[in-house]
């Protein structure tokens, strides 16, 4: 590994040689290459994490471009997956990146995320995020819950059996209401915090709650709550997504 | 009794409140502290069937019984975009 590309990443105290190396030897996989995959797949292959996998059958759209960096008109109509292991490829070569084209299904995510380190919500929709969470509480696997709505985004770690699942806080899962108002900025920030608790969570660091931010109002809010004993998911282990 | 409830996010710039108390009798459920808001606070109505709550620094659902002394956080829906 080349260590001058980190520079500046080795010396921030928090990180450090050590957690540079470490970084370089964990597979992320990203389900969904939209708004928040996509920024979520660049800032992790700029960090140096190892392997990242993005998970998505979708071509890029006109309405993708206003709310991520990697992608840009001359790639629209191209499958987001294919675009986005070409780009991570060119960010940084040290890292393995696989486009993978598919829709995820409970037929096959527990195929796709059997290796992974973590899983990152790069989704745009509550039913696939409770199939995410199912897998990941089943299989041990830590994922981030990430979504943003208008002006908020909001992110929470999950490790299965120690932290609240998205079960835990969800009493149902809202309606599908046609297009989602996003504003073009929030999705990067909303990856941003993301992939900050994804290398928290890889390296070992303590982890932020429930965080709420609202990107409009400046207001950062952390709720950290426990566990609810009686959860279908993580506390009963009834996988009705899976 | 008296029950104080914690707001999050949105539902404080609603209530211009960061917590707040209100009356209730023992044993009612939070659908009734959800409730009661509504009424002050007619914005809230549009959440109400996805809020998020918590009794004690556990998330719950909304017809947990409440009990003298418990602390009741009402957070907004999770977010779904992408």
């Amino acid at each position: 590994m080349d260590l001058e590309r980190y520079q500046r990443q080795i010396i921030v105290p928090e990180f450090g040689e050590e957690g540079q190396q470490l970084l370089s030897k964990k597979q992320v996989v990203i389900i969904g290459g939209g708004g928040l995959g996509s920024n979520s797949s660049e800032i992790l292959a700029r960090l140096g994490v190892g392997r990242i996998d993005v998970v998505d059958d979708d071509t890029i759209e006109l309405t993708n471009i206003h709310r991520t960096s990697i992608f840009n008109e001359e790639v629209i109509g191209s499958f987001k997956c294919q675009v986005l292991e070409e780009k991570l490829q060119k960010i940084n070569s040290e890292v393995k990146s696989s486009g993978i084209q598919k829709r995820v299904t409970k037929e096959n995510i527990e195929s796709i995320v059997k290796n992974a380190d973590i899983i990152l919500d790069g989704t745009d929709n509550m039913q696939t995020r409770f199939l995410i969470n199912d897998v990941s509480i089943k299989n041990g696997i830590p994922w981030i819950y990430a979504g943003v709505y208008s002006t908020v985004g909001m992110v929470m770690v999950i490790i299965p059996k120690q932290t609240p699942c998205l079960k835990c806080i969800s009493q149902s899962i809202p309606e599908k209401t046609g297009v989602i108002p996003v504003l073009g900025n929030l999705p990067l920030t909303t990856a941003s915090i993301e992939c900050t608790e994804a290398i928290k969570l890889l390296l070992g660091k303590p982890l932020s709650g429930l965080i709420i931010y609202d990107i409009w109002k400046q207001q950062f809010e952390q709720i950290n709550i426990k566990r609810n004993p009686g959860c279908s998911c993580c506390g009963n282990e009834i996988f009705e997504f899976l | 009794m008296l029950v104080k409830v914690k707001l999050i996010g949105r539902y404080k710039d609603i209530t211009g409140k960061q917590e707040l108390e209100l009356e209730i009798l023992n044993g009612d459920t939070i659908w009734h502290v959800v409730d009661v808001l509504i009424t002050q606070y007619p914005k809230i109505e549009k959440d109400k069937k996805f809020i998020m709550v918590s009794k004690n620094n556990i998330y719950t659902t909304i017809d947990a019984k409440i009990m003298d002394g418990d602390e009741i956080t009402l957070s907004p829906p999770v977010v779904s975009g992408g």
